[in-house]
């Protein structure tokens, strides 16, 4: 029952002819293209050429070798746990497959790193898993795995061929235009044209021969799962405060002033008695020019150098021994990140994660408010658990080669319990929030945020902060994305921008609109 | 299709407890296998990058220190290790700048180095020194600064009266198109030739850079520095006291690296005024 919607339903019937299922991939059932599905990676990791192919080919052996196993142990899973067994086992090829790559090509492997670990997410490969190589033995499996594999290739050379030669005048890195046609697109709003354009060709071409496949909407009622995200968000709430014992406190005051308030006035306020450094160099003092005592326990420093407010330092009083560290407080530091996740690095505007889920449930106010809540909600519980398992299980025991396998098996769990809890005691809400439960697994975001959290070796605080900014972010994308794409439904679009494509086009003015925010600084 | 009998409860179980113990052993296999060859990768890159950036000679060696703060002790901790391997020269100095303790650590065993990352040391970065007849003759620093989006690794060269061989962006995950454009030779390029006084000085500009310079720029992606500085000696000499001009629609990324590059060698300079003496400069 657990389904995976947005994929075209054949059916179990024998398997096609080789020839038709390699072509099938390529060509009219395109993953990219024609499908709509795993497009995080077309737009991120298509700014050139080499990045396109070493990502299309890691997708390829992922879903041959996924294919493959899964078609070998045909009956022998559980149809019940069928969806979290396919999980781990896409799961365990694409760790080994990110672990080679970063092994043999390290220099490649550092642009497209973080979208290899991605694959796990990608709803092309579990789809193909339960439509196809679940219900077929090995040799077609392996050959429909092929098909898609070399159809996402092929998508993701031509977007990538296309938006280097004209944002960046080279063909597979070799400059051959002095200078740089269209800068355009090489920014994420490109991708999303470039996209948009390549999808109107195949569905031209598609027209032409006569009748493509639609794909079944997503569909579903919105009401408050609300409560779980409050609690999730009482979660977040203790960040421990570390204190000083006379000095209360040190306001920066730019560009090379610092005041500070001590209980009382000190005996010496001379500024050899100060000693003021910076977090990254704290064996390297700032010299302070001059003390001004301003009465009571104030005292204003002049630097050496410039400070900034948002920036983390030190200062020390040598007599009598004191210290504190100079932050910006928790809370604006964790409202920055809320903000710059939510907006200024928008996941699905800037960092193009979180697409497939995006353009499919964006069509409709309600279903987007739905799904924003739902993932909003599932975000913060596993981005919790999975820096809980992250920072006490697997760092300890040096076993961060299994982040993907845990962190993808936290989303799979929580889904699957979610569901389970939700329809025995909720039948109702189950039947309004069922459908974006299963889709959660196959968004990227979900798996991004604990990945980068690991990789920052962020805080409990800091991690839920980035989890809740991501959730409201991609929230956010979809109420706005929504609101634009009823208004769309209205437009006279012409037939082949019909539908992803304009919806596309649409995403990359929201990408624009938000490089607006970019100057945006909440420290300064 | 809603009571499970246990029979089944156990049948499920046992199917997903199984497949992730042999995908778990299936990724420790692997991971045992591919870790050397990372590593190894790793560090050829680092050796190339390095050879390059300090311009090494066959016969030239080079110096690793790794310099960490200890809070507790209030001490920093400077360990000398040649690149190739061999004796570590462990320095310690008080936050005054008086030597505190100085002994020589023989080599370790292979495949134990981040002993020092438990102790609550705060790593403060690595120096590369490049030794030609056991007297420094070039710098390599490790900086990172905060980017746009998120930090910037570089490597930053200098010779050893402290002028700019080459700065390197080593890691970065800024716009393609817009910040990543300061990953690029025409970017770092701008720095070369400028002394430790000019960089402390220099600012950023959002004026245009001049054609001709620009031009220059762009060739030094595919030659040889040396070669390159000879041929535009003069251009250099005009540039050294002008701003650094920002990559187009990246301020902030432009004036990160800048800031960034300032920092590393301003803050080299003051700790290799302690290190010098023991470590064969002046």
């Amino acid at each position: 029952m657990a389904g995976i919607p947005l994929t075209v339903d054949r059916g179990p019937a024998a398997p096609p002819p080789i020839h038709q299922l390699l072509l099938n991939g390529i060509l009219s059932e395109n993953p990219v293209f024609r499908l709509a599905l795993s497009l995080c990676p077309a737009v991120a990791v298509t700014t050139t050429v080499w990045n396109g192919v070493i990502l299309g080919i890691a997708v390829l052996l992922v879903q041959v070798l996924s294919s493959s196993t899964v078609a070998l142990l045909h009956g022998r899973i559980h149809p019940r746990v069928r969806i979290p067994a396919y999980t781990i086992i896409i799961a365990v090829w694409v760790s080994a497959i990110d672990m080679a790559l970063a092994a043999f090509t390290p220099a490649l492997y550092a642009q497209v790193g973080l979208y290899v670990k991605l694959i796990v997410a990608f709803a092309i490969i579990i789809s193909r898993l339960e439509m196809f190589a679940s219900r077929h033995p090995l040799v077609p499996s392996f050959f429909d795995g092929l098909g898609m594999g070399l159809g996402f290739l092929f998508a993701l050379m031509a977007i990538a061929a296309f938006r280097e030669f004209l944002g960046a005048g080279a063909i597979l890195g070799f400059r051959v235009l002095p200078q740089k046609p269209l800068l355009f697109f090489a920014l994420p709003a490109g991708g999303f044209f470039t996209i948009a354009l390549f999808m109107a060709l195949f569905n031209a071409m598609e027209r032409r021969k006569g009748g493509g496949a639609k794909r079944p909407a997503a569909g579903g009622h919105a009401m408050a799962i609300a409560l779980l995200a409050g609690t999730a968000l009482l979660a977040g709430h203790g960040e421990a405060r570390a204190a000083a014992q006379a000095i209360e406190g040190v306001r920066i005051l730019a560009p090379d002033h610092v005041r500070v308030v001590l209980a009382e006035p000190l005996a010496d306020a001379s500024p050899a008695n100060f000693r003021w450094t910076a977090a990254s160099a704290p064996d390297l003092p700032v010299a302070v020019r001059e003390v001004k005592a301003e009465g009571g326990g104030r005292y204003l420093l002049a630097l050496d150098g410039r400070v900034d407010p948002g920036g983390r330092y030190r200062l020390e009083v040598a007599d009598p021994p004191l210290g504190r560290d100079v932050r910006p407080s928790a809370w604006s530091l964790l409202f920055g990140i809320v903000l710059s996740s939510a907006l200024i690095n928008n996941f699905v505007f800037t960092r193009y994660l979180g697409l497939c889920v995006f353009f499919g449930v964006s069509r409709k106010r309600e279903t987007a408010v739905g799904m924003g809540f739902t993932f909003a909600a599932v975000m913060l519980l596993s981005a919790a658990l999975s820096w809980a398992l992250f920072t006490f299980v697997l760092k300890p025991l040096t076993l961060g080669f299994l982040q993907v396998l845990v962190f993808i098996g936290v989303v799979a769990f929580l889904v699957q319990m979610l569901d389970t809890i939700l329809k025995k005691t909720h039948p109702e809400l189950h039947k309004k929030f069922g459908i974006y439960l299963v889709l959660i697994t196959t968004n990227c975001i979900i798996l991004a945020v604990p990945l980068l959290n690991a990789e920052a070796n962020s805080g409990p605080a800091e991690s839920l902060a980035l989890a809740l900014g991501s959730g409201t972010g991609f929230a956010l994308a979809l109420f706005l994305m929504s609101c634009a794409r009823e208004k769309v439904e209205l437009a006279r679009v012409p037939e082949s921008f019909k539908g992803l494509p304009i919806a596309f086009l649409l995403a990359g003015l929201f990408a624009l609109a938000f490089m607006g925010f970019s100057g945006l600084d909440f420290m300064r | 299709m809603n009571s499970l009998g246990r029979g089944e409860l156990v049948r499920i179980t046992l199917s997903l407890t199984v497949v992730c113990a042999v995908g778990a052993a299936v990724l420790g296999g692997v991971y045992v296998a591919t870790e050397r060859y990372r590593l190894a990768a790793a560090r050829t890159t680092e050796r190339a990058a390095l050879t390059d950036l300090l311009g090494l000679g066959v016969s030239d060696r080079v110096l690793v220190v790794r310099q960490e703060f200890s809070p507790a002790e209030r001490r920093v901790h400077y360990r000398a290790t040649p690149l190739e391997g061999g004796a570590t020269t462990h320095l310690v100095f008080t936050l005054d700048g008086a030597l505190a303790a100085r002994e020589t650590e023989p080599a370790p065993v292979a495949g134990a180095p981040a002993a020092a990352e438990a102790s609550g040391l705060v790593p403060l970065g690595r120096l590369f020194v490049g030794l030609r007849d056991d007297r420094p003759f070039a710098f390599t620093l490790e900086g990172e600064t905060a980017g746009y989006k998120t930090r910037i690794r570089f490597l930053i060269a200098l010779d050893d009266s402290f002028i700019v061989r080459g700065v390197r962006v080593i890691e970065h995950a800024e716009d393609p198109g817009l910040g990543a454009e300061v990953a690029t030779a025409w970017f770092g390029g701008q720095f070369l030739g400028r002394d430790a006084a000019g960089l402390e000085a220099v600012d950023v500009t959002k004026a245009p850079m001049p054609e001709d310079w620009s031009r220059a720029l762009a060739q030094l992606e595919r030659t040889p520095r040396d070669t390159w500085t000879k041929a535009h000696g003069d251009l250099m000499a005009r540039e050294r006291t002008q701003p650094i001009y920002a990559v187009t629609g990246a301020t902030i990324s432009s004036r990160a690296l800048t800031d960034g590059a300032r920092a590393t060698v301003s803050h080299f300079r003051r700790r290799w005024a302690l290190l010098a003496p023991y470590l064969g400069g002046t």
